[in-house]
């Protein structure tokens, strides 16, 4: 496959020279300052790369992720995607819709809506007609080979297709950063292998940044970069 | 733990669905009981002006339909005192005006005869009673007095024409104590009515006991024929009866029970549809209660009973809410001459009758839904 | 796919709780068009019995508010006759009389003068005309007829006293369809009311607004007791219509009340179950307008078919109403358009009121906290 019938051509070599994700010293506390989920955590991640994060339960993965992906803010320190500090941005949602994309661990599709229609989700954010969205949705839903499963429903599928429909929904409206919280958490092992070796080629063909959490070695060996989160502090491994 | 902690802990659990489930029930019942202690109190305002003066009977035109304003020939009283088992009649003459330069509407006014007996009962609290010699003296209800800040000695318009107060009387009669009073000849003139009165009020003599006696004289009343042989066309109802026949009382029964009925439907819709949500999604929930070893029976009493306390509890919410409201409407200008406060026995059984009515009806299916989950296929229910 | 197909997916999810939201709805904008559609058809027909009789003015005695107890001295006719641009005076006596074994309340009766216009006005369809000097002789209207079961020859007591029906007739109005017409002289002996009369219905020769504005002055400046009112003021002045109308609205808004709560209480249900659903669309990029706009156009969607029910319901309600033999004598039967438009906007507004609150709740709610199910 090429790049063209990827729909989207590698970002631009500025944005590729400087950073598209810079974390510096970024601290979050809840409860009051009872618990410590992340301290003064220091970060960056090029345009292009693929990362993986690594932890244990409760070591501030997800903390982390959730920053990265504008659903919370730092108690202290700042984010900055694509040079803009995250706490200055005047519309996270626009940033969610267009620059960002998210895959859960337990997919959150919506139950009463077919694969296409999954996938249609965050194009009511772009202007787009009824007629695009359709097509732009089997677009995607033939990159993520499930074309036949366009009219199933979520209850229809199995779990590997329905992060599959996942992966497609968060490409929706091609976005230059793809967050994955334990993409394969919740898959068997070759259903798990099936969606890594999606991300390796969205990486290798679209040059789309990835950052994968995860605790399973198997996902971390397929990225660049693997990073260690511990009690909220960052060790960086070698590569 | 008690069976009930159960079920409170059930409803806790929801606390928005339970609230709305619950203000939605209260709205019903603060409805249905207002309407009804209006219609009642009303009623019993009017029955307590005719029982302070030992009125057994009231006489008024026949066929007509609003009983309160009817016309009769002020002449036709001397008809009645002659039979033998009427010990006196007295007659008045209502009408509704409008007083101070339109500022009051729907006022009634009442024109009494000042030979009659009726007249004796007002208490006066200030000034001096109506004469037969002077004219354009009216007496005002204590309440009236107070809502168009007039006193003894004042002058007052009445239908565009002025009056001078001559008095104020005191009653704890809520639709007298909103009235005015002024003497039969002044309302006939006022009104260009003369020679009418709108009803007589009569005593009987001991000689009358029973109820059926009462009701042999207003036979014998209604029988009644004048000179030309044509019956007198007169219409005798025993107080109680007088009052319950009005066509206020009527109206205000018939929109208490209308509105009634609307609402145990909205009632019966909201409770149905809550009970059922809870239940559906309690599948699981209640399939381990039935595999753990709980019967049917036990599974209904649940949720009969989570129903039963929000019923119970918008109830007496409902019911405060209506004596709130009646507190107000009985001191508001506009609805005052109409409500008393305070709630009529009536209104607490209808409101508790509606809400459990409601309440149980709309809880019986989602219960038997709910006894009906199957433990095997609840728990593989995800 | 559009927003709106997505938002009636949702409501398939729980057929049975969008079934019954709908009925609640239902049951509530019934009652606002058969209650209010009641009170402006009441008023409406009202209106039609003057003004297609081309009645400009309606001269009564002054007063708060219109009673039928009020009356004039019938000799003012001919003081109102000499008022220059006065076309014709119909003097007119009416009264409301009660058929209580046939559970008929608040039936009109009217008085007219034997050479009265009103006589040729109506289609007599048996028996004949009252003339001058006829005593105890009624005409019925058709519907009263026919819910007293009389014809022509029967007797029939009004007043304690024993009446001759010697005509039926049928006039465009539901009001003298349900009426008994009687001469003005019996009348007033019946109600104790020599020479006096309830009003005269004014035809002016100029009926531009301006001019029977001016005519009504000139009438009021003959006797300060007496007010003159065009039609329309007249009608709405009647203090039956106020107390009508104000009783339909209260009803109404006592259904209203109970039927949002019930909007209210689906639409908090709705999505407080979805809630983790909700966060998902909020992480991939939904803005909170997009996903308030979701549930707003969820709730307009059971408005909607709710308005729909109550609309057939209510209207069949006054036609059952125009039909049922209590009522057939006051209710004409026909569509208010006003009183649909009104029921259409109220589901409107009890959806936006019942889903508003939920759905921006909702929308602000901490993403992701609600992600995880918390």
């Amino acid at each position: 496959m090429t790049d063209a019938s990827l729909g989207s051509a590698p970002h631009s070599a500025t944005a590729a020279a400087a950073p598209l994700l810079r974390v510096e010293t970024v601290s979050r506390v809840f409860d009051d300052g009872q618990v410590h989920a992340l301290r003064d955590v220091s970060l960056q991640v090029r345009s292009g790369e693929y990362l993986a994060i690594m932890g244990p339960s409760g070591s501030g993965k997800s903390t982390l992720l959730n920053l990265l992906g504008a659903l919370d803010r730092p108690t202290a320190g700042e984010i900055y995607v694509a040079g803009e500090p995250l706490s200055k941005h005047a519309d996270l949602d626009r940033l969610r819709a267009e620059t960002i994309g998210f895959v859960f661990q337990s997919f959150h599709l919506l139950p009463t809506l077919t694969a296409l229609e999954n996938i249609q989700i965050p194009m009511f954010e772009t202007a787009r007609s009824a007629r695009q969205r359709v097509a732009h949705a089997r677009e995607l839903l033939e990159q993520v080979g499930l074309t036949v499963r366009a009219d199933h429903l979520p209850a229809q599928l199995s779990v590997g297709e329905r992060q599959r429909v996942a992966i497609a929904r968060a490409l929706a409206n091609d976005p230059r950063l793809l967050l994955a919280d334990e993409p394969t958490g919740n898959l068997d092992s070759a259903a798990g292998a099936g969606v890594l070796d999606l991300f390796d080629r969205l990486h290798r063909e679209r040059g789309l940044t990835l950052v994968v959490i995860t605790h399973g070695a198997e996902v971390a060996a397929r990225a660049e970069r693997t990073v260690i989160l511990r009690d909220g502090r960052l060790q960086e491994t070698p590569a | 733990m008690q069976f009930a902690e159960v079920i409170a802990k059930n409803l806790l659990h929801r606390k928005t669905r339970a609230a709305l489930t619950m203000g939605g029930l209260a709205l019903a019942v603060m409805a249905m009981a207002t309407l009804l202690s209006v219609a009642w109190g009303f009623a019993n305002s009017a029955a307590a002006y005719y029982q302070a003066r030992n009125v057994d009977i009231v006489a008024v035109r026949a066929g007509v339909s609003d009983r309160l304003t009817s016309t009769l020939r002020f002449d036709l009283g001397d008809r009645l005192k002659a039979l033998p088992q009427i010990a006196d009649v007295d007659a008045s003459l209502t009408e509704v005006v409008s007083i101070g330069e339109g500022s009051l509407f729907g006022v009634p006014l009442r024109g009494l005869n000042l030979h009659g007996f009726a007249v004796g009962q007002l208490q006066i609290t200030a000034g001096k009673p109506l004469t037969p010699e002077e004219h354009g003296q009216i007496l005002l209800g204590v309440e009236l007095a107070d809502a168009v800040h007039k006193q003894a000695g004042d002058s007052l318009e009445v239908e565009g024409r002025s009056f001078t107060v001559a008095g104020i009387f005191s009653t704890t009669n809520p639709l007298e104590s909103n009235s005015l009073c002024a003497s039969l000849a002044d309302v006939q003139s006022l009104m260009d009515r003369p020679q009418e009165v709108s009803e007589f009020q009569i005593r009987v003599s001991p000689t009358v006991r029973s109820d059926a006696d009462l009701r042999t004289l207003c036979q014998e009343i209604e029988n009644l024929r004048g000179s030309d042989r044509q019956p007198l066309g007169l219409k005798a109802l025993p107080t109680r009866q007088f009052v319950d026949s009005a066509t206020e009382t009527k109206l205000a029964k018939s929109m208490a029970w209308g509105t009634s009925a609307i609402v145990l439907v909205l009632s019966w819709i909201g409770m149905l549809n809550t009970m059922l949500m809870s239940v559906l999604e309690r599948t699981r929930e209640i399939g381990i209660l039935r595999a753990i070893g709980w019967k049917r029976s036990r599974i209904v009493r649940m949720i009969l009973g989570e129903s039963f306390i929000l019923c119970f509890a918008a109830a007496i919410a409902g019911l405060l809410a209506a004596w709130a409201v009646l507190s107000v409407l009985s001191r508001w200008s506009v609805t005052r001459t109409l409500v008393s406060p305070g709630l009529s026995s009536t209104a607490v059984v209808g409101g508790l009758a509606i809400v459990l009515l409601a309440g149980g009806l709309g809880a019986l299916y989602p219960a038997l839904r709910g006894a009906n989950i199957s433990p095997t296929e609840a728990l593989r229910y995800d | 796919m559009r927003l709106v197909t997505l938002a009636s997916k949702n409501l398939w999810r729980r057929p049975a709780r969008t079934v019954l939201t709908v009925l609640g709805l239902a049951v509530s904008i019934a009652a606002v068009v058969a209650l209010v559609g009641l009170a402006e058809s009441l008023e409406n027909s009202f209106l039609d019995l003057y003004s297609r009789r081309g009645t400009d003015l309606v001269v009564q005695r002054r007063g708060g508010n219109v009673q039928l107890t009020k009356v004039l001295p019938l000799k003012l006719a001919e003081r109102i006759r000499t008022v220059a641009g006065v076309r014709e005076v119909v003097a007119g006596l009416a009264d409301m009389i009660a058929f209580e074994k046939q559970n008929l309340y608040n039936v009109l009766i009217n008085g007219w003068e034997p050479n009265s216009p009103v006589w040729d006005r109506v289609h007599l369809l048996s028996g004949e005309k009252l003339r001058e000097g006829d005593e105890h002789q009624i005409l019925l209207g058709r519907i009263l007829a026919a819910n007293l079961g009389k014809k022509v020859g029967d007797e029939i007591t009004l007043y304690g006293h024993t009446f001759h029906v010697k005509g039926i007739f049928e006039s465009f109005s539901v009001h003298e369809n349900g009426a008994v017409f009687m001469l003005l002289a019996d009348l007033e002996r019946e109600i104790d009311r020599p020479g006096q009369v309830t009003g005269f219905a004014v035809h002016a020769i100029d009926r531009s607004p301006a001019a029977v504005q001016a005519l009504a002055r000139k009438i009021e400046a003959l006797d300060p007791q007496i007010s003159a009112k065009t039609s329309r003021e007249f009608v709405e002045s009647l203090s039956q219509m106020k107390l009508t109308r104000t009783m339909s609205w209260l009803m109404a808004s006592i259904a209203i009340a109970i039927g949002a709560i019930g909007m209210l209480n689906t639409m908090a249900m709705s999505v407080f179950e979805r809630r983790a659903e909700i966060a998902a669309l909020r992480a991939i990029g939904w803005r909170q307008r997009r996903v308030v706009g979701l549930i707003l156009r969820e709730a307009l969607i059971v408005a909607g078919f709710g308005a729909l029910a109550g609309i057939l319901v209510g209207v069949a309600a006054i036609q059952f109403l125009a039909h049922w033999r209590q009522t057939s004598g006051l209710v004409q039967g026909d569509i208010s358009f006003r009183a649909i438009a009104e029921g259409l906007i109220i589901a409107a507004l009890m959806a936006v009121l019942g889903a508003y609150l939920p759905a921006r709740s909702a929308a602000r709610r901490n993403i992701v906290a609600s992600l995880h199910g918390s």
